[in-house]
């Protein structure tokens, strides 16, 4: 995308989990591919949504980012490094640059642990300073993310669904990332705390400088959120571009149907409905060619034979669709 | 909304481990929940049987190993022929049962602690480790749980007490040895279910290392779960010793156990069955009263092990 | 469907209050909600979590959880009869025939050891007798009738070998067997994917239209309001704050609950900018306050609101508002 090096390179990165059945004698019945072929970059202080329905990769790729999987092939490099050979003092290193808040605030925090000690978790592991400092600096993120100082002694059951988020931001920032994942972070959260949510992510990235990797079913929450945004189906990207383009000029046939069956507020404003037929076929056996053709109301016969390839139609929009060749 | 309504099931319990809050729901704030009664009798049990092991040598009114052969076999107080210096009678050697009762509560009691203390800490360590690290090694571990369960545990204590000797040592390798298995199994499965957990995958995000994660993250988390096992297992111990103790592969005479009182007291049973009975009534009594009491604790605490 | 029917009041809810009844305090979870709901109609009940609006439908069907939660003032009116009144022997007759319930997750809401078919004999047995062959030609009638491919294979397959979408259709399907008048449809879509959740919608509308049943459709999402529902009632703090026909609610809401609520969704054209929000809590269910119970919130609020509750106000043809604001002087 541009010539400096991006903060975070997504390189050709597949992820395939194999099914397999036995426990000695094991016999692989097939692979699943969760994420096939996916590149993308992210620049420093900006925001990428990551959109697409429950299946398509979106959630294994970002677990491949934050380090917690191995990509079966393709490599993902920060600031130019690859993240995957990291080791010892290195990886403790990305760990501190690259963190993240996940979607559930039930299960994101560790219900026998006082909140303070979360936030101060990353700290503590490497060794930032002494208790002091360390208590000093709960605090003062504890405000940064619009809760009590005070509230470091509190349990999580204290806290709401909200504010829960907000904890869990709070650990996310403590060790001042260069980017921090966001799954689905204010899906679980009621409309009027979902505002609130996303209004302080957006101060804080303007603030720290920090960028975001936003994974979202939501087209809206993106719309408002991220500058760049990457459509997936079944494992591959199928649409990428600046957010605001992207909103101006769907061009994936996919993406349309996405965008028509986000219900809009206001009655009768919904464009052209596109009602897809069927459900998305199991990543176990992707269809052939084009993985969308399935489903596709512009399927053309080619389109299960040969896969498309990413293709730009306009600048920096790009479209893996054989329509647009 | 999909999550945030979600009752905060396990969570909801109390941060902490404290006995104090679950006897005083009502003290702590903010912490109602519907639950079975308080059970207050075998709390009592428990606690008369406790502080007899404790305070034997100020409540027991005769040695527990003397023997005054004179007044050897004479039935209890209130029965003909009783004595009123003996209030549960005396054994074949004129010993004075209730003072062995309340001696023999002491090495029950202790050998409850010791078992379920080692015994249990392997099972938890176990457990955990399977649980979380998985693959190989929790293939491996877990074929020994399975190994352990097919072992005749009672057949193994019998030859150890031959090899080692009887003594207080092979009655808690005995029983720790049938214990750490069941143990391993319940807090794997348990371990299994919280490293689903998106507060497991942060601490990773976060740094930590495997071990940090098992003892600050995973550990605390099991700790209702590994109560509520103990209790649910002092039974088992107790019984245990007392069969050991029975067969002769426990703790040697004159020392005082129940379960040696039982077997002494077994060839008389036709005519002073006072000997064999009022130590079984013991046994009988303080298990009834600790699973009752593990019961309501498991219902307080892990409402998900209700199967066991 | 005879069309002159269309329009009659098949449901009314007067002044019900649920109140859950705890060692430390009585939780007003549900305090004075009335509406009514009419033949053919889909009726959008909105709020945020812990406003009461999924314990108002679980009193409709009286189906209350366990720990204390009763039911002690009010009525429910089902083709005007008080079935607040009926025994429990006479309400296992109402639900499934006469107004009956899909839930949000369709994970737990099928049985998994029973097969779909045998979930779906299970509600058509208990309406009338019938041969077995009869009864499942039924049940593979009621799959096909929510549109499910090739439903004689899936009659005979087990929950865990479907989709989420598809299982949620089978809940659909067993839930209209008995042909009721009211479908209480709490947040149904909500764990589905967009694409999935668009089909369900059509398809609800489309069983509606056959039907003539009315539907209470529980969310918290506008969009979905906006693309289901004729008419809609916001709740606030266990109370129908402001309820009137969709298009004036979007177009013109009276009640700042109301109006905060629905700036503060993200919207899909316009401006990108910060998000209107709603700061404070809504207040504790134990102890409501005498006044307006949005008044700590409000933008707006004045002396008397923290006084007094508003009544209920007319602000237009079938709208209300329950405000001080839009009182007439």
């Amino acid at each position: 995308m541009s010539e400096e090096v991006p903060l975070l390179r997504v390189e050709g990165v597949r992820k395939h989990f194999a099914l397999t059945k036995g426990i000695l004698f094991t016999r692989t019945l097939g692979h699943i591919k969760a994420v096939d072929d996916v590149s993308f970059d992210i620049r420093a202080g900006e925001t990428l949504g990551l959109v697409g329905e429950s299946g398509c990769g979106k959630t294994t790729t970002s677990r491949m980012i934050l380090n917690l999987e191995e990509p079966t092939e393709g490599r993902i490099l920060l600031e130019g490094e690859p993240i995957h050979a990291l080791r010892g003092e290195a990886l403790s290193a990305y760990r501190a640059k690259v963190q993240a808040v996940f979607q559930d605030p039930w299960s994101s925090l560790n219900p026998r642990m006082k909140v303070g000690r979360t936030i101060a978790e990353s700290l503590i592991v490497n060794a930032w300073g002494n208790r002091a400092r360390i208590d000093e600096r709960v605090r003062e993120l504890l405000v940064q993310v619009g809760l009590r100082p005070e509230q470091a002694q509190q349990y999580p059951h204290e806290f709401s669904g909200g504010q829960r988020q907000r904890v869990a931001l709070a650990a996310a920032l403590a060790s001042q990332p260069r980017l921090i994942v966001l799954d689905e972070p204010v899906s679980a959260l009621d409309v009027s705390i979902r505002a609130q949510m996303m209004n302080l992510l957006k101060d804080i990235q303007e603030k720290d400088n920090v960028a975001y990797l936003l994974v979202a079913h939501d087209l809206a929450t993106v719309r408002h959120m991220a500058d760049h945004t990457v459509v997936m189906y079944l494992g591959k990207i199928v649409e990428r571009a600046p957010t605001a383009a992207l909103f101006e000029d769907v061009r994936h046939p996919y993406t349309k149907a996405l965008f028509s069956a986000v219900l809009v507020a206001w009655p009768g404003q919904a464009a052209a409905e596109i009602e897809l037929k069927g459900e998305v076929p199991s990543p176990l056996d992707p269809p052939s060619g084009c993985r969308f053709h399935t489903r596709c109301p512009n399927v053309m016969p080619h389109c299960s034979q040969r896969e498309p390839e990413l293709r730009e139609v306009s600048s920096g929009h790009f479209v893996a669709c054989h329509l647009f060749e | 909304m999909a999550l945030a309504e979600r009752p905060p099931s396990t969570d909801a319990a109390a941060p902490r481990f404290s006995l104090w809050r679950l006897l005083w729901p009502m003290g702590s704030k903010a912490r109602v929940r519907r639950t079975a009664r308080v059970p207050w009798i075998p709390i009592a049990i428990i606690s008369v049987i406790v502080l007899m092991a404790l305070f034997a040598p100020l409540l027991a009114p005769y040695s527990p190993i003397d023997q005054t052969l004179r007044d050897k076999l004479l039935p209890p107080a209130w029965m003909t022929g009783g004595s009123d210096k003996y209030f549960l009678g005396t054994d074949a050697f004129g010993r004075d049962i209730l003072s062995r009762l309340i001696y023999g509560a002491r090495v029950s009691l202790m050998v409850a602690v010791l078992a379920l203390t080692v015994g249990g800490g392997v099972g938890l360590a176990v457990g955990i480790i399977a649980g979380y690290v998985g693959g190989a090694v929790d293939s491996v571990l877990m074929r020994l749980v399975d190994a352990a369960f097919t072992f005749p545990a009672i057949l193994f204590a019998l030859l150890l007490s031959v090899t080692m000797g009887q003594g207080l040592g092979t009655l808690v390798i005995a029983i720790t040895l049938l214990l750490w298995a069941s143990f391993a199994r319940v807090i794997r499965g348990e371990v299994l279910a919280l490293r689903q957990r998106d507060f497991v995958a942060l601490a990773r995000v976060r740094g930590c290392s495997a071990p940090r994660i098992m003892l600050t993250h995973i550990l605390p988390n099991v700790l209702n779960t590994f109560m509520v096992l103990v209790t649910l297992n002092i039974g088992v111990v107790i019984i245990a010793e007392a069969t050991l103790s029975f067969l002769g592969a426990g703790i040697p005479p004159p020392t005082p156990t129940w379960g040696l009182m039982i077997s002494e007291g077994r060839g008389r049973i036709a005519d002073a069955w006072w000997v064999a009975l009022i130590p079984g009534i013991a046994i009988t009594l303080m298990v009834l009263s600790v699973n009752l009491f593990g019961d309501w604790l498991r219902d307080r605490l892990d409402p998900r092990l209700r199967q066991l | 469907m005879t069309p002159d029917r269309k329009g009659e009041t098949v449901l009314e809810v007067r002044d019900l209050h649920t109140h859950f009844f705890l060692r430390r305090g009585v939780v007003k979870a549900v305090d004075g909600v009335s509406f009514s709901l009419r033949r053919g109609e889909v009726l959008g009940l909105v709020g945020e979590s812990g406003c009461g609006k999924s314990l108002t439908a679980l009193s409709l069907m009286r189906l209350l959880p366990k720990g204390g939660a009763q039911t002690i003032k009010g009525e429910v009116l089902l083709d005007g009869e008080n079935i607040l009144e009926r025994t429990p022997a006479e309400m296992r007759q109402i639900r499934g025939r006469r107004i009956s319930m899909v839930l949000q997750d369709p994970q737990t809401s099928l049985n998994p050891v029973f097969t779909i078919g045998d979930q779906l004999r299970e509600a058509i047995v208990r309406r009338k007798r019938a041969p077995h062959a009869e009864i499942m030609k039924e049940a593979v009638a009621a799959l096909r009738r929510v549109e499910i491919a090739a439903p004689e294979q899936r009659i005979g397959q087990y929950p865990h070998q479907m989709s989420g979408g598809m299982k949620q259709r089978v809940v659909g399907a067993i839930a209209i067997s008995g042909e009721p008048g009211v479908l209480i449809a709490d947040e149904p879509t909500t764990a589905l994917d967009v694409t999935i959740q668009l089909q369900y919608l059509k398809l609800l509308k489309r069983l509606q239209a056959e039907t003539g049943m009315a539907i209470l459709f529980i969310t918290h999402d506008f969009g979905v309001v906006g693309r289901m529902c004729d008419r809609v009632a916001v709740m606030y703090a266990g109370r129908i704050v402001e309820c009137g026909p969709v298009r004036q609610i979007f177009e013109a809401p009276q009640h700042p609950y109301t109006r905060a609520l629905i700036a503060s969704v993200p919207k899909m054209t316009g401006p990108v900018g910060r998000l209107t929000t709603i700061e404070g809590q809504p207040p504790s269910l134990m102890d409501l306050p005498v006044g307006c119970r949005f008044a700590s919130r409000c933008a707006h609020v004045e002396q008397r609101c923290l006084d007094a509750y508003p009544g209920t106000v007319r602000v237009g043809e079938e709208h209300t508002a329950d405000c001080w604001k839009v009182m007439p002087a």
